[in-house]
Parts: C-alpha cells; structure tokens; sequence
C-alpha cells in the first residue's frame, strides 16, 4: 500500500514536471520558444511583406535576392 | 556586426537591420512612435547614434516583419541568393554569423577588428532639466495598452506620448490600477513649460461632456516644478473598473511644449482612445531606469 502511494506520487510528480517548468522559463527562453513557431523554416522563403526604406519608399522584403544577406532585427531601445 | 560587413560586403553579402518597434521604450528617453513618420525618424536616429552604414528598412506600423519572422525583439536571419532562409536565430550573434558565413561563402584572411570600424556614434538628445519632479511607485508587471491616436488633418505632432500600463491582474479582473504617463518625445527637441499651466489629462465618454465613471479621478493636473523648463515624465496611477463594458477611454489632453532651437512654444490639445487589451508591440518598460 506504501509503495502504491509513493509510485502514484512519484507519477504525479512526472507529469507535472514538464508544465511546472514551461511555467518556470524566462523571457528569454519564452522568446525563443515563440521564435521557432513564428519564423519561417530553414529553406523557406521569406514571407511576402513590405517595409519601408530610410525614406520611407515601401520596401518588398522578397526582393533580397542575388546575393547573401543578413538581416537583424533592432531598435533604438 | 559591423566588423563582418567590412569583411564580407566585398564578397557582396549585404548586411540589412529592420527597424521595429521599441522592446524597451523610455530606455535613454526613446518612446514608442505613433505614426510611420515617426518610426523614419528613429531609423534617422539610429543612424545617428550608431554610426552603423547598414541599409535599414523599416517595419510598417502593423509591425508585420516583427509578428511574421518570429517576433522576437533582436533576432536574425541569413538569407541565400535565392532568398530562402539558410539560418536563423533568436538572438542576434555576431560571431555566430561569422561562423555562418565562414561556412557558406568562405574565411576571410584579416578580419576587421571594432577599432578598426572608428563608428561616429553620439549620445540621445537632450534639451532640459531632469529629476525635478518627483517619480511615483510604477506598479511592476504592467502590461502596456493598446493606444490609438486621434489625428488631426493638419495637427501638430504628438510631441508628449501617452503609455498606459495596467497589471495582469486587473487585465483578468476587469479593474485595478492604471498607470498612466507621458514623455515628452526626444525626437522633437521639446519640452514641457512649466510657465504655464502644467498638463491637464480628462477622460469622457466619446462625443460626451460627462466624466467617464470607469475611471476615478477622471480628471488630472500635472505637477508644475519650480524650474522653467524639463522633461521628466508625468505620472499618474489612477483606478479603473470597466466591468464588461469595454468601449475604449476617451482622453483629452493638454499641455504646451516647447523647442528653444526653434525659439516657439505652442498650447497642443490631442485625443486618444486607450483600449482595454494588450499591446503586444508595446515593449517593457522598466520603473526608475534613468534616462
């Protein structure tokens, strides 16, 4: 009887482990988490949004092509 | 970053930064824009301040480049020739794009060091007095609502900007605390005149004289500090109880800024409707971060 109780709360406990922990992450990791689902894939394209350029002329993302390029997301703060 | 576009622009890869929403507003004295205009003028700003030569291309006000690659505030992305996404990560790390680029395009012989870059950087602006009006306990853990600007056709700039915070808490129950301040935006070269009459915030029903009964006191007056000129934050922290009618406030506000290297001072009177739900662009400010 002993025993059955501590499996059952040792079982308890592995199930509630996981959630507790996604409970538990940091911003930093809530943000990578976030990241993966609503980025596109590795070999996708990119989606097909505009910007706009330092002069305000609208800007279509899927004309970076031709060559290499690295983009960075940032701001003043 | 900018030591890998020294070395790997010659290989023709361009290195691009998107401009998007602030993840920290009122960090160094920087708030949120209103308008495109605005948001192109913190991209002038950051060129200013950063000294970088990098093409920016700025997020429109939607904020659709941040919400469809991956919403994170400082994340990057390598794209190929084909524009397909060969890398990405959450978290911007230059050596780890230098890696990157080691692998796909080849190493570069001398690499560029950040002395060598002689960036011309330069501090925010600033253009009166700080710390002359006393700070009020800003609730942690707010989270920022959504607030529209009403603008007028040939209306002045939103010199002050409004954030409103209210805790998670209150967004669940209905009612609780409501921070609310404004800052005057460094970008305008402005400040509050503390000569006249101090900032007068009232909230009504839309299109209504009446108070608005959801929020006490529904009428605010600023502190009017002893000095002529500042730029310290005003700060409210009211109460809130909007139950289930979740019609967006109706705030009226008035103050008069002022530019000193333009030489004019102006009364503005500008409208906004604060919704009742979060802003997810609206960043996290942090209590008592100096300017």
């Amino acid at each position: 009887m002993k025993n059955f109780y501590l499996l059952t709360l040792l079982l308890a406990c592995l199930v509630s482990f996981p959630s507790l922990t996604a409970a538990q992450q940091s911003p930093r990791q809530s943000v990578g988490r976030n990241f993966e689902t609503s980025s596109p894939a590795i070999g996708a394209s990119l989606p097909d949004i505009n910007g706009f350029d330092a002069k305000g002329k609208e800007f279509h993302l899927r004309s970076l092509k031709g060559n290499y390029t690295v983009l960075v997301f940032g701001c003043l703060t | 970053m900018e030591t890998i576009e020294r070395d790997y622009a010659v290989f023709g890869v361009q290195f691009v930064y998107i401009y998007k929403a602030l993840a920290h507003p009122e960090n160094s004295g920087y708030i949120q824009p209103f308008t495109l205009k605005e948001r192109l003028l913190h991209v002038k700003e950051a060129e200013r301040t950063l000294g970088s030569q990098f093409m920016w291309i700025c997020d429109n006000m939607d904020n659709d480049l941040k919400h469809n690659l991956g919403n994170a505030p400082n994340s990057e992305f390598i794209i190929d020739p084909d524009g397909k996404v060969v890398r990405k990560r959450s978290w911007s790390s230059p050596a780890s794009v230098r890696r990157d680029l080691e692998e796909l395009i080849g190493t570069v012989q001398f690499q560029t060091t950040v002395a060598d870059l002689k960036l011309k950087t330069a501090p925010p602006p600033r253009v009166a007095a700080e710390g002359v009006v006393k700070r009020i306990n800003r609730p942690s853990g707010g989270q920022a609502l959504k607030i529209e600007p009403i603008e007028k056709k040939d209306g002045l700039p939103f010199y002050a900007k409004p954030r409103v915070e209210v805790t998670e808490s209150a967004l669940r129950s209905s009612s609780g605390k409501m921070y609310l301040n404004f800052r005057m935006d460094p970008l305008y070269h402005v400040h509050w005149n503390n000569l006249t009459k101090p900032i007068q915030v009232t909230f009504t029903r839309e299109g209504k004289e009446d108070s608005d009964s959801r929020v006490s006191p529904a009428t605010l007056e600023g502190p009017k500090p002893e000095v002529a000129a500042d730029i310290d934050p005003r700060e409210f922290l009211i109460d809130i109880d909007w139950g289930s009618d979740d019609e967006p406030l109706f705030m009226t506000v008035k103050y008069f800024a002022c530019n000193d290297e333009q030489g004019w001072c102006v009364p503005v009177t500008q409208q906004f409707r604060i919704h009742l739900e979060r802003d997810r662009d609206g960043g996290r400010a942090f209590s008592r971060r100096r300017r």
